[in-house]
């Protein structure tokens, strides 16, 4: 071998060598951008299966609030504290249902008492016949009277005791006339008051009930509309609650799919490994054998399929992958 | 003297005792066609028949109904039934002779009856010339009341019946 060769095979070795430095050079950085990229992803794909993970026990609390305490378990309690809408909804019928019958009872009440008034009037109106009665009565007591005072002055001296009983009779008649008179002024006033009374009443019966009814009527539409909103916001949050599973299970796959750091890892360091093999076999090929410098053509022929042989055995020795997988799919990995 | 009272409108109006036979409610007569306007009817109380004088038609008002009492019905009036003379005598030959020249049962229409009342003779005031519309020969005399006036009728003047004829 003539320096001439020496120096290709030196020439061919060193830019080989720097090749391979290159080649090494670039492993290590995929290495370390893998290495920085899959940390970040880990990091933002935790901090979003924790995210999904409250919003999933924010949507199941709202669900097992809305359906009240037909959710069981421990959650009963709490449930029970508070109202849903479904609970104000029958809460509210109920109570505007009694204040309903309320108000129609005290209308029929009211119908009643307009009768009673009416009858208490014509009772009234007995009582003023009565007292007309009364003052012809006394009007006659008075004629009577008179005419008993015009007899006894006939008598004249004789006649004066009977002209005083005349006279008291005549005063008796008075009084009664003027009691009368009072107790009608009293009647008429009564009457008045009934009367007043009685229309009030009649506006209270006839009013109330169609309002009442109206009412109820109108707010038992609004609890309809509230009843399907609840519904819907219900239905609603039960498929949020299945989006966030979902989003759950994603988010586990991507990071379980994130371990593909540690093959990647592997694959290079086998990578750089290799290339040192390869680097020190063309080094002993080029110019590390040193029978083979001397010997003739055929001597460094076998010096150099020994090393071959050699090296063939090395690689064969380091061939073995330590990453067979080809996709993360395959093979069970335990990740949590 | 005593004396019977009555009103007629816001007249108040006294007729002495003496005179008065019996008061009764006014009660429907018959009209006697023919007669003044003043003249009511016949009455006939207790078989005897009476010859009623309407006061206020008398004493020349126009509105011959007293004023109703706002509701519609007639006021009540009454009949004042006056004796005789024959009956006054038998009870005071002197008042009879003097005051109560008519021998027929006579009766005046009042609207209101009053008191009776004992007046003494010193307060009798001689008639004004003219008072109220009545004509000072149907006034006996007045008597003058705190409020009011009681104007004592002469009844042989009211009756149209002249006391020296008889």
């Amino acid at each position: 071998m003539d320096a001439e060769e020496r120096q290709l095979a030196r020439e061919i070795q060193e830019q080989i060598h720097q090749e391979m430095n290159m080649l090494r050079t670039d492993a290590g950085q995929i290495r370390h951008l893998v290495q920085d990229a899959i940390v970040k992803l880990t990091g933002s794909f935790n901090g979003l299966r924790d995210q999904s993970n409250d919003q999933h026990a924010l949507v199941t609390s709202l669900t097992t609030s809305m359906e009240g305490g037909e959710g069981g378990g421990e959650g009963e309690g709490e449930a029970q504290k508070r109202i849903n809408i479904r609970q104000f909804v029958s809460e509210t019928d109920r109570i505007l249902r009694s204040f309903v019958d309320h108000i129609l009872l005290v209308s029929r009440q009211s119908m009643e008492m307009v009768h009673r008034i009416d009858d208490l009037s014509s009772q009234m109106n007995e009582v003023v016949s009565f007292l007309h009665d009364i003052d012809a009565i006394a009007e006659q007591t008075n004629v009577l009277a008179l005419n008993a005072r015009i007899v006894s002055a006939r008598a004249g001296e004789a006649g004066k005791a009977f002209a005083v009983v005349a006279d008291q009779v005549r005063k008796l008649s008075k009084d009664s006339n003027q009691f009368s008179k009072k107790i009608n002024d009293v009647v008429r006033r009564s009457q008045e008051n009934i009367e007043s009374a009685k229309e009030i009443i009649e506006v209270m019966a006839s009013k109330d009930m169609s309002f009442a009814i109206e009412s109820k009527g109108r707010v038992d539409e609004m609890m309809d509309e509230v009843s399907k909103i609840d519904r819907f916001t219900a239905a609603t949050l039960v498929k949020v609650s299945e989006i966030t599973d979902r989003i759950n299970q994603d988010v586990g796959t991507a990071v379980m799919s994130l371990q593909f750091e540690d093959m990647v890892t592997q694959l290079v360091q086998s990578l750089e490994k290799h290339i040192g093999l390869v680097e020190q076999f063309t080094g002993v090929v080029c110019c590390g054998c040193p029978d083979a410098a001397q010997g003739d053509h055929a001597a460094r022929v076998a010096a150099i399929r020994q090393v071959l042989q050699e090296h063939t055995a090395i690689f064969a020795q380091s061939s073995h992958k330590p990453v067979d997988q080809v996709s993360m799919d395959e093979g069970e990995v335990e990740l949590f | 003297m005593l004396v019977s009272t009555f009103t007629l409108g816001d007249l108040y109006l006294g007729i002495e005792i003496l005179l008065v036979r019996e008061i009764n409610r006014s009660m429907e007569c018959t009209p006697v066609p023919g007669s003044h306007d003043y003249i009511r009817g016949m009455l006939n109380i207790r078989g005897r028949v009476i010859t009623l004088f309407d006061l206020r038609r008398r004493l020349g008002w126009n509105d011959a109904q007293p004023v109703g009492d706002g509701s519609g019905n007639k006021r009540k009036q009454y009949n004042v039934i006056m004796k005789t003379r024959s009956e006054v005598i038998q009870i005071n030959r002197e008042i009879g002779e003097a005051r109560c020249p008519w021998q027929d049962p006579v009766g005046l229409v009042v609207d209101q009856l009053g008191d009776v009342l004992d007046i003494a003779d010193d307060n009798i005031q001689p008639p004004p010339a003219n008072l109220r519309g009545i004509a000072a020969d149907f006034v006996h005399g007045v008597v003058e009341f705190e409020r009011d006036l009681l104007v004592i009728l002469n009844v042989a003047s009211v009756l149209g019946v002249d006391p020296e004829v008889a």
